[in-house]
């Protein structure tokens, strides 16, 4: 068996983060690679550099070869990945909305009218779209789809049917060598998911290679020849799919549960059990989504979700906060709030701490006593004198104050928060949900990119606000040993629901099994 | 389910009543009509590309109209005459207009999104350099061959320049009189051939990348369409377009305001693509006709309506005027609400 | 850390090109105080109208290209004003207290429209503008007025072009607390109550609105988490820059000697936004200084190019320069803007 792809020591450095790193792996003719791995795993960068993004050039290139049939290849847009003989079926799907499904399907390799047929005198590439049409068709019938209304654009076909139509739209091409699926089987229900499968296996028998991207690892087990684990950017370890099973796969995914550590946090018996409620909340589309999430969190104790990457988690702050179209009820304290009523959220002493620091948590060219005391400010209108100015002298008290009581290394509370460390900064994050008191707090990966030092100091704060001011508090995140010591509670959520809520002391098999959406 | 567009409706009202009120006659503004749909076709029909690949309403066929203006002068300067002249004219001009339309589609891939204000702005900047070329220039830096075109301080050519050399030559070609209505056949073959080719472009694979880029550019770059290059492409076609256009609408009037004959080309072309119905997303051939027609029917009656109504024509031209700019706002205002409507 | 400290690319090729016309000015014997007292003068008629654009600015509502529905504001402050008569200092004050409310209510409706508009605010708000000063163009041929400086006396109907403000208000502003130093003359009337309205600004900025201003601009998801009604501050914005660009308006006038109606205002914003783009800040926020840089080297470069045009060659140069110029930096900086939020 030769090999098709070889892929040796390729890495990918974003500004100074390792995307990948020393991937080394080769593919054989006909062969279906599963590819499995977190969000953050460095698989999305991988698929982009064979697509041909050109964000990777953007910001650098890559580093290592690759070798398509024995020559060297560097795509650099989507065009030199098509013409090299890469296949992409995107996501997000790369569908024109305005096209119809013919005319996505046949995109690039349209069926021309012989020249006897065009205008005489003139050799103009005009479109045949009879024939375009029956070639369409064919190629969806061949999938075992039919009855598709070919005058009609793509957006009115529900999402499985636009699923199917992308698939068509990328096997269209004779010179096809490489087939990429990016989560294929994410929007289809289990029938049409079993069909796509098997048009993919019998892609392969004709001897195309195929990487086959899903987080569902039933599916990847019965389909693919070898499964591949990425973490952290590395490729963790390549099983044989005849000789392994998805506790071990999933094992591997999530690197396991290492310093399985006691619960350190304790509290009392929590008050009312239906304090924070949300129901059915539904955001996003096709790729990450939150499918009807609902769930109680009791006042007073610390709760944490978690799950695998791309779950849903990321939207979970954003849909609450309205900053992404969304859809459901929130409860606290029995008030109803519509998601995006961000003054009744305040008002009712929700904080929201998002993920992205940099980008949506701080005011990067303020100073560390601007960015502490901004939300008291705005939300509670203090530190204002009567004539409206803003009261510096006593906004610079309280913020010496908040860097004095949580050691943040800065050279002053003028210093302009772009210039701390990671960690530094999240304590200024924090300073600032300590000054507004909140009541209840939803906080994501708050120990992410922070040194292991930090991170104890960050973990405990979070204790200490909900001793000392009973605060409610939420944390998302993907570490689930922190969550462990820390949490009364923990939710797993999957495909855009929580899946279970456990508690920590439950074995570690449970865990596993309920990121992978079975439950034993 | 097409949404169902007022605007023609809106302007035929308009204009029905400017014309009932102006008193005139039904044979003038009927030719009128036809002689501003002989001048106008192919500045409007240049917008429809560009509207097409995603790139809003192109502001910058002024553009093309100064390569025209300039392919004129040429021509008077060199002093060719007759037919020779008229096609020395169009392929100056059509030279000129590749390479802007290709250093302007270069820029606007630079400021993907905001391409209309770019372009109102690029057609500043070539109002600039325009008037440097010909008001300082000829004279100066550039020799003048023939200096009846100069002003009479030796430099800069004059403010009007006749094109009697070239006139009544294509213009009144194969003219058919019907009942007082003139119909210049070979005009309207002129602007049928030009309607017949846009269709015929979007009828070919590039046709279907303006499309999709137009659709769904991210889409449309990652299924391997190179959408930088169907960008320029279409400036290209546009400006070319819009220099052929302005080649005929000047040897229809028969003279060149040097620096005002290109004035406001955008901004009417565009009204009157927006008043035959189409958006800044979509844009056919049947909306730049019904738009000139009306638009022009509108723009004919308004000034006589006006002295009529009130007793003061200068009403119906600021009235005029105040059409043209409302409706493209109004167009890029619910647009632009219906495009975030969909996000 | 030398990319911090550089000037943008257009700011050189200005700094440049006004070294050289210096160099050609003095050849010509054009004497300095005429210089420095143009400078002045061109300083107090475009500077309140380039600070207009900072509060948009600031909150992320974009560059105002809409500038013309607040001069509309001012010219009707303006015309109101002297029909009933307005004269001397008095007069120009009461000329922009008049424009103030229309500017209020006109910004208001105007900032409605664009937070509906985002992502695409320029363009929508240059043709709303332009939209506009075409429907008071009629306006100003119907209204009523009957001062006789005011209207056309034979045959035509409405306001002048242009209404001299000589017996009115011209120059009230610039004559006051006015001193020569030498051949200098130096405007501190005009200087000062410029001052009062940077002052003002500065305060603003110091406040809580004007913090959770400057935050929806500097970073919109952040300001949003934190309590900021983004589209309600956006609003506050623009009517703020719509007041100030009466104000400019009534300003320009007064100095200018003319208040010019009908279709004088459709380019007003070009230049504005330009001298604003010329002074160069380097981040999204934009300072006082940022504007007052831009405008001085923006008014400089035409101030000079003037004489030089009319002595060396011909006169419309200095206008082509201008117009050149202008469009240039607006585009240098749209493409700047692009690549930077990453559009391209």
């Amino acid at each position: 068996m030769e090999n098709i792809l070889e892929i040796s020591g390729l890495s990918k450095k974003f500004r100074s983060n390792y995307a990948l790193k020393d991937i080394s792996l080769s593919l054989y003719r006909g062969e279906i690679l599963g590819l499995v791995g977190a969000n953050g795993s460095g698989k999305t960068t991988l698929m982009n550099i064979l697509s041909g993004n050109p964000l990777i050039r953007e910001t650098g290139g890559f580093t290592g070869t690759i070798k398509l049939n024995g020559k060297i290849i560097s795509p650099a847009n989507p065009s030199d990945s098509l013409k090299l003989g890469i296949g992409m079926v995107y996501q997000e799907f790369a569908l024109i909305p305005s096209f119809t499904a013919p005319e996505n399907i046949m995109s690039g390799k349209e069926i021309r009218l012989r020249p006897v047929t065009s205008l005489p005198g003139l050799s103009v590439p005009l479109i045949d779209r009879k024939k375009n049409i029956s070639k369409a068709e064919s190629i969806l019938s061949s999938i075992g789809v039919t009855g598709i209304d070919p005058r009609v654009p793509v957006t009115e076909f529900n999402v499985s049917t636009r699923q199917f139509i992308e698939f068509a739209r990328v096997i269209n091409s004779k010179t096809l060598k490489l087939l990429i699926l990016d989560e294929p089987t994410a929007v289809l229900g289990r029938d049409e998911s079993k069909r796509l499968i098997d048009e993919v296996r019998r892609i392969a028998d004709k001897g195309i290679t195929v990487i086959f991207i899903s987080h569902r690892l039933e599916e990847v087990l019965s389909l693919c020849h070898r499964i591949a684990v990425l973490r952290d950017g590395i490729l963790e370890s390549v099983f044989a799919a005849s000789d392994t099973s998805a506790e071990e796969i999933a094992r591997c995914m999530l690197g396991g549960i290492h310093d399985r550590a006691i619960k350190t946090h304790s509290h009392t018996s929590p008050g009312n059990c239906d304090y924070f409620r949300i129901k059915n909340l539904n955001s996003g589309s096709g790729g990450e989504c939150l499918k009807n999430f609902s769930l109680n969190v009791s006042k007073g104790e610390i709760i944490g979700i978690t799950g695998q990457s791309g779950q849903g988690q990321m939207l979970l702050g954003k849909a609450v906060m309205g900053l992404i179209p969304s859809d459901g009820e929130i409860n606290i304290n029995d008030e109803k709030i519509l998601p995006g009523d961000t003054e009744s959220l305040f008002r009712s002493g929700f904080y929201y701490i998002p993920e992205e620091r940099r980008r949506d948590g701080l005011l990067p060219e303020n100073s560390v006593a601007e960015n502490i005391l901004f939300t008291t400010i705005s939300t509670k209108h203090a530190f204002t004198s009567r004539s409206g100015l803003l009261n510096t002298v006593k906004i610079h008290e309280a913020a010496r104050k908040y860097i004095y009581d949580l050691s943040i290394k800065c050279t002053g509370i003028k210093q302009k928060v772009c210039e701390l460390s990671g960690g530094n900064q999240q304590k200024v994050i924090l300073s600032r949900a300590l000054s507004l008191k909140p009541e209840i707090m939803m906080i994501f990966e708050p120990t992410r990119g922070i040194d292991i030092g930090a991170k104890e100091m960050i973990l405990n704060m979070l204790i200490e606000m909900n001793r000392e001011m009973q605060t409610t508090i939420i944390i998302v995140s993907s570490e689930l040993d922190e969550l462990m010591r820390v949490c009364d509670r923990i939710a797993v959520l999957y495909e855009g629901s929580i899946f279970s809520v456990l508690t920590p002391e439950l074995p570690e098999e449970i865990f596993i099994h309920a990121f992978t959406g079975r439950a034993l | 389910m097409r949404r169902f567009n007022p605007a023609p409706l809106f302007f035929a009202l308009l204009s029905i009543i400017a014309f009932y009120y102006s008193d005139m006659s039904a044979l003038f503004v009927a030719n009128e009509v036809i002689i501003r749909i002989i001048r106008n076709s192919l500045l409007v029909f240049a917008l429809i590309i560009p509207v097409t690949a995603g790139m809003g309403l192109n502001f910058s066929i002024i553009i093309g109209a100064m390569a025209a203006q300039a392919g004129w002068i040429f021509m008077l300067d060199l002093q060719v005459p007759g037919i020779l002249g008229i096609a020395g004219a169009a392929l100056s001009g059509i030279f000129i207009s590749v390479i802007c339309g290709y250093i302007i589609g270069s820029y606007l891939n630079r400021v993907k999104g905001r391409e209309m204000i770019a372009t109102i702005i690029i057609g500043i900047l070539g109002a600039g350099i325009y008037q440097f070329i010909f008001l300082v220039g000829y004279g100066t830096f550039i020799p003048a061959h023939n200096s009846e075109l100069l002003l009479s301080r030796g430099a800069g050519i004059r403010d009007m320049v006749d094109l009697a050399p070239y006139r009544n030559i294509i213009d009144r070609l194969w003219l058919v009189d019907i009942g007082g209505i003139q119909l210049p056949f070979f005009m309207f073959t002129v602007v049928a051939a030009a309607a017949i080719a846009v269709k015929l472009i979007l009828l070919t694979p590039a046709g279907q990348r303006f499309r999709a880029v137009g659709s769904d550019r991210g889409s449309a770059e990652l299924s391997g369409i190179n959408t930088d290059r169907t960008r320029i492409q279409a400036m290209i076609i546009s400006t070319v377009l819009a220099c052929l256009g302005q080649i005929i609408f000047l040897q229809n009037i028969g003279m060149v305001n040097v620096y005002t004959a290109h004035m406001n080309s955008d901004i009417f072309s565009c009204a009157a693509l927006l008043a035959g119905g189409a958006t800044i997303k979509e844009a056919k051939i049947r909306h730049a006709l019904l738009g000139i027609v009306l638009f022009h029917s509108l723009y004919i009656v308004t000034p006589q309506a006006g002295q009529n109504i009130f007793s003061n024509a200068v009403l119906g031209e600021y009235f005029r005027s105040f059409i043209a700019y409302g409706s493209i706002a109004i167009a890029l205002i619910i647009n632009i609400r219906h495009e975030r409507g969909k996000q | 850390m030398i990319k911090r400290y550089l000037p943008p690319l257009p700011q050189i090729i200005i700094i440049v090109f006004i070294i050289i016309l210096l160099g050609l000015a003095i050849k010509i014997d054009i004497p300095a105080s005429s210089l420095i007292n143009d400078l002045f003068i061109r300083l107090i008629l475009n500077c309140v109208l380039v600070i207009s654009l900072i509060p948009m600015v600031n909150s992320g509502a974009g560059l105002n290209f809409g500038l013309p529905i607040g001069a509309v504001a001012g010219l009707l402050g303006m015309v109101m004003t002297a029909q009933f008569g307005g004269k001397g200092l008095t007069g120009f004050i009461l000329s922009i207290a008049v424009s103030i409310p229309f500017a209020v209510v006109s910004g208001a409706v105007y900032g409605r429209m664009l937070n509906r508009v985002k992502g695409r605010e320029e363009i929508a708000a240059t043709f709303t503008g332009f939209s506009i000063v075409s429907i008071m163009c009629l306006f100003w041929v119907v209204a009523p007025f009957t001062h006789p400086q005011m209207i056309w006396v034979l045959g035509r109907s409405g306001l002048r072009n242009t209404i001299g403000l000589r017996g009115f208000w011209e120059k009230s502003l610039y004559n006051l607390l006015q001193f020569k130093a030498g051949d200098i003359i130096i405007p501190a009337g005009s200087l000062l109550f410029i001052g009062i309205i940077l002052l003002c600004l500065y305060f603003f900025s110091r406040t809580r609105t004007g913090m959770m201003m400057n935050a929806a601009g500097e970073n919109e998801s952040f300001a949003r988490i934190n309590g900021v009604d983004i589209a309600k501050i956006r609003k506050l914005s623009v009517i703020m820059s719509t007041v100030l660009a009466s104000a400019g308006t009534c300003i320009y006038a007064q100095q200018y000697g003319f208040i010019e109606l009908y279709s004088a205002p459709l380019m007003a914003a070009f230049p504005a936004i330009s001298a604003l783009l010329l002074g160069g800040s380097s981040g999204k926020r934009v300072f006082l200084r940022h504007a007052l840089l831009g405008v001085i080297l923006y008014q400089s470069l035409y101030l000079l190019s003037l004489p030089v045009a009319n002595m060396l060659l011909v006169p419309e140069m200095a206008e082509i320069i201008r117009m050149i110029v202008t469009s240039f930096i607006i585009l240098y900086a749209l493409a700047k803007k692009s690549e930077e939020r990453g559009d391209v």
